[in-house]
C-alpha cells in the first residue's frame, strides 16, 4: 500500500470515528443542575477537533509522492496474517474462558496451545506451561493474596 | 541428553511445588472439622473500594481482631474490587452464591448511587447482616476565616445565593445530599465544589480556594488540632465524645441553629437470600468482634467512628427509611433524575 | 544548625540494624512486586501492609517507604525489556527503553533507569528535607484554575510528541481525550458512553490501554513476516551506560528531578503526569528531538528520574500538611493511622524521630536500590536471549494477568485486547501512541478542573486571568505553542538533522 492510500484511509476513519462520538455526545442527557459546561461540552469539542485532524491527514496525503510505499506492508504475507489471527483469537478465547474454566486450567491450555503453535518443542512446552501456570498461581494467589477466578476448581480452593 | 535431564529436573520441581501448594490448602481446610456447621471454609469479604480507604481499613481490622480473638477460625479472604462508587464490587459479590461464604460492605453509598441512577440493582437487594459504625459530618473553615460560627456562614450564604463555595468529596455522592439537607434546613444555597478525594478538599480549603468544606471528623481532626482549621459544627445529635480538647467545644448543627442531624454508616451484607444459619453465625461473630476492646482501640477510637450494632431486618428498615428521606431531599433540591 | 541535628537524628534511627534490615526487605520486595504486571506501588503497598502489623511504627513505615520506592523502580524493568508498562508511571520509560533494548542497548537503558531513579529519588529526598515548607505552600496555591492551566500546558506538549505528522499526533491526542471522557461526567455526574456498565463508570483503565497499545500491539506486529527473524539485536552491548550517554543525560537528570519533585508534590497530579511532563520537556530541550521514540537514552532517563523524584515530592504534603497527594500516599497514611500515628501538621514537631527517621531511610533505601539493581541488570537482560516464540505466550500471560489484577475485572481484559488491535493498526498506519496515552491521563484531570473552576467563578472565564500562577502557566503555554513557529522563521532553509531510522521493518 502506498503512503497516500494508507493516510487517506486512516484519516477518513478518524473522521467517521469523530462523527460517531459527536453524534453520541449530542444524545447525552442534559443535567438537572445548572452547569456552565455540560456533559456533552467536552466530547463535542473533541470530536470536532478530531474531525479536523482527520481532514488534515487526508488533505496532507494528497501532497505525498504517489510512489512512496508504506514501510512494513508486505505484498502478501498470508502466513503472518494467519499467525496474527490465531494469536489474537487465542487471547480472546482466554478472556472468554477465564471465568467459566478458572485461571489454572485456562492458563495451562493457553500456554500449551500457543507454544505448540509457535513450534516450540514439547519438552520445553510442557515445562514452561507448568512452571508459568503454577508459578504465577503461587506468586499471585498464595503469597500476594490476589483473588483470581478459579472456575471449575472453585470447590477445591 | 543433558538438556533432557534438565527438563526432567524442572518438571519434578514444578510437581513438587504443586504438591506443596495443594498440601498447604489441604492443611488449611483441616482447621474446620469435617461435616461441621458453617463456616466450613474461609469467608470471602469483597471490599468494593480501593485498598487503604475507610471501608478497606474497617474490613482489615475486623479480620485482624476476629482472628486474634479466634472468632474467625481462619482469616478472611479480602478482595478489593473498586469502581463505580462501590457498585462494581457489590455486583461481583451479589453474583456469588448466598451461602454466607461471600460477604461485602453495606453502606449508604448503595442508596445514594441508586438515587442518582447509577446502580443496576435496587439499593436494598442484599441480605443485611449488621451495621457497625456511624460517621458524622462537620462544616469546617480555615482558622483565619471571617466565619466564626455557623450562623455567620448561613448569614453570608443567605445574603447572596450560590456565592459561598463549599468543598466536598465527589459528585453524585453522599456529600452532595448532605449539603442539600443542610441547605434545606438553613434555607440557603451554597456553591458546592466536588473534588475527587478528601485530601483535595482539605488542600483547597487550606489554600483558600473555597470558603468552607464538609468533612468527616477523622478527616479534619489533625487540622483542627494543629490550629489550621476550625469546625463550625457537627451533624450529630449530641456533641462528639472523642478527644475532648478538640471536640468538646464543637456545637452540633442543631445547637448552632441549623435544625438537621445526619450521618453516614458502614456495615456488612451478603447476597440476597442467605439462609438463617450463616446469617446468624456472621451476626454473632461480628457482635463478638465489635464488643471487644481491641475493636474500640484499633478502629473506633483511631478513626473517630461511633460504634453501633443494628442487625438484619432492623438494619433493612433503617436503610429503607433513609432512602425515603434522601429521595424527598433530592426531589426538593431538583437533583432526582426523571425516570 | 537545626537541619544538621535533625539529619543526624534521622540517620541514627535509619541506621539501626533492624531498620536497615527492613528497609532492605522493603526495597527488595518492592522491586520484585514492581516487576509483576498490574501490581504497581499502590497495590504493592496495600498487599504488604498486613505484614507490617506488630512491628514498631517507625520500622513499619520505613519498610513501606522502601516498598514504595522499590515498586516505582521495578516497573521500568518490564517496560524496557518487553514493552510492558506494568504501572502507569513507567509508560514513558517503555517508549524509548524498549527501542533501546531492541538495538542491543538494554543494559544501558536499565543502568540509566537505575541511576536516574537513584539520583531523582535522592535529590527529591534532599528537597524534602530542605524546602518542604515552601513547596507545601506552593502546592496549596494550586486550586482548580491552576490545575486546569497546568494540564493545558501538559497537553500543549502534544505538539512536541507528535512525531512526523502534526495532524496524526494531535489526532491521537484528541482521540485519547475522547476515550478519557468515558465514565461519569466529573461535575454533573451523568454517565457518558458507558453502555450502562458499572465497571466503566470510572473510565477506561489507563494501564490496560497502555499494555494493549504497547505490548500486545508489538507482539502482533512481530508475528508478521518470518518468525525466524530476531526481534532483539543479536549482540548485547555494555551493561552500563557509556560515557556519551552520561554526557547526554547530565542536564536531563537535573531538569527531570525538579519537574518530578514539583509535580509530585501537587495533590492529584502524581508520578505519571510528572514522567510525561519531564519526557516532553526533555524532547523540547533536545537538539535532536527526532531521536525520541527511537531509543533516546535521555527519554528513559527523564521518565525514570521524574517518576522517582515524584515519590519524594508526594511525601511533602503528607508530612507537612497531613494531606495525602496520591493514591499510594493515601494508603501509606492509612497505614500510619493503623500504627497509631496521626499524620498531620503536628507530626513534624510531635514526632521528629519519626519524620526524620523515615526521610533518611528513604535516602538509604535509594542507595540500597542502586546496589541491589545494578548487579541485577546482567540477570534481566538474559531474558532477551530467550527465543521470541517462547517469549510471546509468556508476555501474553503476563499482560492478561496484569490487566485483570489492576482492575479485577474482565472489562480490563477486553480493553487490553481491543487496544492491542488498535495498537497494531496504529503501527501499520504509522500513528504515534504516546500522545494518545498522555491525553488519556491529562484529559480527564483537565476537564474536571475546567468545570470546577467555572463552577467556582459561576461561569466567568476571568478566573483564569486574575490569579498569578494561572497567568504564568498560560504565558508558558503561549510560548510553547508559538516557539516552534518562531524557530522555524529564524532557521528557515536549514534542514533538521536527519538521523537514520534504526530497524525499520
Amino acid at each position: 500500500m502506498t503512503e497516500r492510500t494508507a493516510d487517506t484511509i486512516s484519516g477518513l476513519f478518524l473522521i467517521v470515528l469523530a462523527l460517531v462520538f459527536g453524534v453520541a455526545a449530542q444524545l447525552l442527557p442534559g443535567t438537572i443542575a445548572k452547569e456552565f459546561a455540560g456533559p456533552s461540552f467536552m466530547p463535542t469539542l473533541l470530536s470536532i477537533a478530531l474531525a479536523i485532524c482527520g481532514a488534515g491527514i487526508v488533505f496532507q496525503a494528497r501532497s505525498l509522492p504517489p510512489a512512496n510505499r508504506m514501510p512494513g506492508w508486505f505484498a502478501s504475507d498470508r502466513a503472518g496474517a494467519i499467525r496474527i489471527a490465531v494469536v489474537a483469537g487465542a487471547t480472546a478465547f482466554y478472556n472468554f474462558l477465564l471465568e467459566p474454566l478458572g485461571y489454572l486450567i485456562v492458563t495451562f491450555i493457553f500456554l500449551t496451545f500457543l507454544l505448540w503453535y509457535l513450534k516450540v518443542s514439547w519438552h520445553i512446552n510442557i515445562a514452561i506451561s507448568l512452571i508459568a501456570t503454577i508459578g504465577t498461581y503461587a506468586l499471585f494467589v498464595i503469597w500476594l493474596k490476589v483473588v483470581l477466578p478459579m472456575g471449575l476448581l472453585e470447590f477445591y480452593f | 541428553m543433558k538438556k533432557r535431564l534438565a527438563v526432567r529436573n524442572v518438571v519434578c520441581m514444578v510437581l513438587l511445588l504443586g504438591a506443596i501448594s495443594l498440601l498447604s490448602h489441604a492443611t488449611a481446610l483441616t482447621g474446620y472439622a469435617a461435616g461441621a456447621k458453617f463456616p466450613a471454609k474461609p469467608i470471602l469479604f469483597v471490599v468494593p473500594y480501593a485498598p487503604g480507604g475507610g471501608t478497606d481499613i474497617m474490613v482489615r481490622v475486623i479480620d485482624k481482631v476476629g482472628t486474634q480473638l479466634k472468632v474467625l477460625p481462619q482469616p478472611l479472604v479480602i478482595e478489593n474490587k473498586s469502581g463505580g462508587s462501590g457498585v462494581v464490587g457489590k455486583s461481583y459479590a451479589k453474583g456469588k452464591p448466598a451461602d454466607g461464604y461471600t460477604i461485602t460492605c453495606a453502606d449508604d453509598s448503595s442508596t445514594v448511587v441508586d438515587l442518582f441512577g447509577n446502580s443496576p440493582w435496587p439499593y436494598n437487594d442484599f441480605t443485611y447482616i449488621a451495621k457497625l459504625n456511624r460517621d458524622y459530618q462537620m462544616i469546617v473553615v480555615r482558622m483565619d476565616s471571617p466565619f466564626k460560627a455557623l450562623k455567620d456562614l448561613v448569614t453570608a450564604a443567605k445574603a447572596k445565593a450560590n456565592t459561598v463555595k463549599v468543598a466536598g468529596t465527589g459528585v453524585s455522592q453522599i456529600d452532595v445530599l448532605h449539603i442539600a439537607m443542610f441547605e434545606k434546613a438553613a434555607g440557603v444555597k451554597f456553591n458546592y465544589i466536588g473534588f475527587d478525594s478528601g485530601g483535595q478538599v482539605m488542600t483547597n480549603l487550606l489554600g483558600g480556594h473555597v470558603e468552607a468544606a464538609i468533612a468527616n471528623p477523622g478527616e479534619a481532626y489533625e487540622q483542627i488540632r494543629a490550629g489550621k482549621v476550625r469546625s463550625l459544627g457537627v451533624s450529630s445529635e449530641k456533641r462528639l465524645g472523642f478527644d475532648s480538647a478538640v471536640f468538646k467545644d464543637i456545637p452540633t448543627w442543631k445547637e448552632a441553629g441549623v435544625n438537621v442531624s445526619l450521618s453516614q454508616w458502614r456495615g456488612v451484607a451478603g447476597p440476597k437470600g442467605m439462609a438463617k444459619e450463616p446469617q446468624d453465625w456472621l451476626i454473632n461473630a461480628l457482635k463478638k468482634i465489635t464488643d471487644s476492646k481491641e475493636w474500640k482501640e484499633q478502629y473506633l477510637d483511631k478513626f473517630l467512628q461511633v460504634g453501633v450494632f443494628v442487625t438484619g431486618d432492623d438494619m433493612k428498615k433503617e436503610a429503607e427509611e433513609e432512602y425515603a428521606a434522601y429521595k424527598t431531599i433530592m426531589e426538593g433540591a431538583g437533583l432526582l433524575k426523571k425516570k | 544548625m537545626d537541619i544538621i541535628q535533625n539529619v543526624i537524628l534521622g540517620f541514627s534511627i535509619a541506621l539501626q540494624p533492624i531498620n536497615l534490615l527492613y528497609c532492605f526487605i522493603g526495597v527488595l520486595a518492592g522491586t520484585l512486586i514492581g516487576v509483576l504486571p498490574g501490581i504497581g506501588p499502590v497495590t504493592g503497598v496495600a498487599i504488604l501492609i498486613p505484614i507490617t502489623f506488630g512491628m514498631d511504627s517507625i520500622t513499619a513505615t520505613i519498610m513501606l517507604a522502601g516498598i514504595y520506592c522499590g515498586a516505582m523502580y521495578g516497573g521500568s524493568t518490564t517496560s524496557i525489556l518487553i514493552n510492558v508498562p506494568g504501572e502507569s508511571a513507567s509508560v514513558m520509560t517503555a517508549v524509548d527503553g524498549y527501542q533501546m533494548a531492541r538495538q542491543g542497548r538494554a543494559g544501558a537503558a536499565l543502568g540509566m533507569s537505575a541511576i536516574g531513579s537513584f539520583l531523582g529519588g535522592t535529590l527529591s529526598v534532599i528537597g524534602l528535607m530542605l524546602i518542604a515548607p515552601p513547596i507545601a505552600k506552593l502546592a496549596l496555591s494550586f486550586g482548580p484554575p491552576e490545575y486546569f492551566a497546568l494540564m493545558l500546558l501538559g497537553l500543549a506538549t502534544l505538539t512536541r510528541l507528535a512525531g512526523k505528522s502534526l495532524y496524526k499526533g494531535l489526532g491521537m491526542g484528541f482521540l485519547g481525550m475522547l476515550i478519557g471522557t468515558v465514565g461519569l461526567d466529573p461535575v454533573a455526574g451523568v454517565q457518558r458512553f458507558t453502555f450502562g456498565r458499572p465497571d466503566l463508570l470510572d473510565g477506561i483503565g489507563f494501564v490496560s490501554v497502555a499494555m494493549g497499545l504497547f505490548a500486545l500491539g508489538e507482539i502482533l506486529i512481530n508475528l508478521e513476516g518470518s518468525l525466524k527473524k530476531s526481534v532483539y539485536s543479536e549482540q548485547i552491548g555494555s551493561l552500563l551506560p557509556t560515557k556519551s550517554d552520561w554526557l547526554a543525560c547530565r542536564w536531563t537528570i537535573v531538569r527531570s528531578t525538579i519537574i518530578g519533585f514539583l509535580i509530585g508534590s501537587l495533590p492529584g497530579a502524581g508520578a505519571t503526569v510528572s514522567a510525561f511532563m519531564a519526557y516532553a520537556a526533555e524532547k523540547k530541550a533536545s537538539k535532536t528531538p527526532e531521536r525520541f521514540g527511537n531509543g533516546a537514552i535521555e527519554g528513559v532517563c527523564a521518565a525514570e528520574t521524574a517518576n522517582n523524584a515524584a515519590t519524594g515530592g508526594a511525601l511533602v504534603p503528607l508530612l507537612t500538611l497531613g494531606i495525602p497527594s496520591s493514591a499510594t500516599v493515601a494508603i501509606l497514611m492509612g497505614a500510619l493511622m493503623m500504627y497509631g500515628l496521626r499524620p498531620g501538621p503536628l507530626l513534624l514537631t510531635e514526632r521528629p524521630d519519626f519524620f526524620w527517621g523515615v526521610v533518611t531511610s528513604m535516602y538509604i533505601g535509594n542507595v540500597l536500590l542502586l546496589i541491589l539493581n545494578l548487579p541485577m541488570i546482567g540477570v534481566w537482560i538474559k531474558i532477551l536471549k530467550v527465543p521470541y516464540p517462547v517469549l510471546i505466550p509468556i508476555i501474553l500471560l503476563f499482560i492478561s494477568l496484569g490487566a485483570y489484577t489492576v482492575g479485577g475485572s474482565y472489562v480490563d481484559l477486553w480493553i487490553m485486547f481491543v487496544f492491542g488491535i488498535v495498537g497494531y493498526l496504529m503501527r501499520k498506519f504509522d500513528y504515534p501512541a504516546a500522545p494518545l496515552l498522555l491525553a488519556l491521563v491529562l484529559g480527564p484531570i483537565m476537564e474536571k478542573n475546567l468545570k470546577l473552576a467555572l463552577k467556582m467563578s459561576q461561569g466567568s472565564l476571568v478566573i483564569f486571568f486574575e490569579r498569578p500562577i494561572t497567568i504564568i502557566l498560560i504565558a508558558l503555554i503561549a510560548v510553547s505553542l508559538l516557539w516552534p513557529l518562531m524557530v522555524a522563521r529564524f532557521s528557515k532553509g536549514k534542514k533538521a538533522l536527519e538521523l537514520p531510522v534504526v530497524d525499520e521493518m
